[in-house]
């Protein structure tokens, strides 16, 4: 009974934590290269404030994923693409987890 | 007449060095490891920005035109992209770079040399001019180089890159300067990249760069 109650508690905790899940997806021109695109993924890796990036040159993405709690604010986003070297077209917040677009890209 | 020589063996290895882009990613090193018959080199790179870098280099060249001296040169770069263009599935630049150089051979000197590339890119098509003039007491050589790349598929991040690249060099006032074609295969991922060629007269070569 206790460990029932334990995994109920956890399947709770699971499931809220993925309905919180902040994902940004960037839509960014210019992304050609995978040893020129690298900076992209370092730049956001340094910020204590991501948990995960993911890019995609085939759907000019940049998705990242963004700790519970926090958000990157737009300006900041579009900062740290250019600087990167790269130009920001869109941004948009999804509920989607990083893992599942990686997932939906994988098996595109 | 050895000067000459040697200044126009700095120059192709510089020129060599300019084949990748001059300019890593923001923040980043790039560690590039040329080798072939007669010439090996290793440079740093440092980037503080996408738009310019510094690089610190050393390169070795033997048994010049015949001789058994070597050639043994130090030298410091900057590089900066004057323009880039992004567009949705395609990308290019307009870099320019110079720097200084000390050269031991049969007499020591110095060197000075400024360079420019131009390039477009997509996921299957890369195309690239590179031009970089050598100068110092009593020489003055300019190395050209046209590239045209072909993938025969679409990488990805997590997906190796490979090419087969096309090269065309030519070297002004050097003893040689013919036209000299060569074709390397070229691998890269997020961190590492590989060029393999083969010129014209079957002697190989590598350029090796290490993202970090």
């Amino acid at each position: 009974m206790k460990s029932l109650r334990l995994m109920l508690i956890l399947a709770f905790a699971l499931a809220s934590a993925a309905a919180n899940a902040k994902t940004i997806r960037v839509e960014v021109n210019g992304l050609v290269c995978a040893f020129c695109a690298n900076g992209i993924t370092e730049a956001f890796n340094r910020r204590t404030d991501v948990s995960d990036v993911f890019v995609s040159l085939e759907h000019r993405l940049v998705a990242i994923a963004v700790k519970d709690g926090k958000d990157i604010a737009d300006a900041e986003l579009t900062k740290t693409l250019t600087d990167a070297g790269y130009t920001v077209v869109g941004i948009a917040r999804v509920d989607t987890t990083l893992d599942a677009i990686r997932a939906e890209v994988a098996n595109e | 007449m050895k000067m000459p020589l040697c200044s126009a063996l700095a120059l192709l290895a510089f020129a060599s060095a300019a084949h990748a882009r001059p300019i890593g990613y923001a923040g980043g090193q790039m560690l590039m490891l040329d080798a072939s018959d007669d010439l090996q080199q290793l440079s740093v790179t440092h980037a503080p920005s996408f738009r310019y870098a510094f690089a610190a280099g050393h390169l070795r060249a033997s048994e010049l035109a015949g001789a058994d001296d070597t050639l043994s040169s130090t030298y410091l770069r900057a590089a900066i992209l004057a323009k880039r263009w992004n567009l949705p599935r395609a990308q290019a630049n307009v870099f320019f770079w110079g720097g200084l150089g000390s050269a031991r051979y049969a007499s020591a000197d110095g060197s000075r040399h400024i360079g420019a590339q131009v390039d477009y890119e997509t996921r299957r098509i890369y195309t690239s001019l590179v031009s970089e003039l050598h100068e110092g007491s009593g020489f003055s050589y300019r190395f050209d180089t046209a590239a045209v790349g072909i993938a025969p598929y679409e990488h990805d991040m997590e997906r190796m890159a490979s090419w087969i690249v096309l090269k065309a060099k030519h070297t002004s006032n050097a003893r040689d300067t013919s036209l000299k074609p060569e074709i390397a295969w070229r691998m890269f991922t997020a961190k590492w990249w590989l060029d393999a060629g083969i010129d014209a007269d079957g002697k190989p070569s590598i350029n090796l760069m290490f993202n970090y």
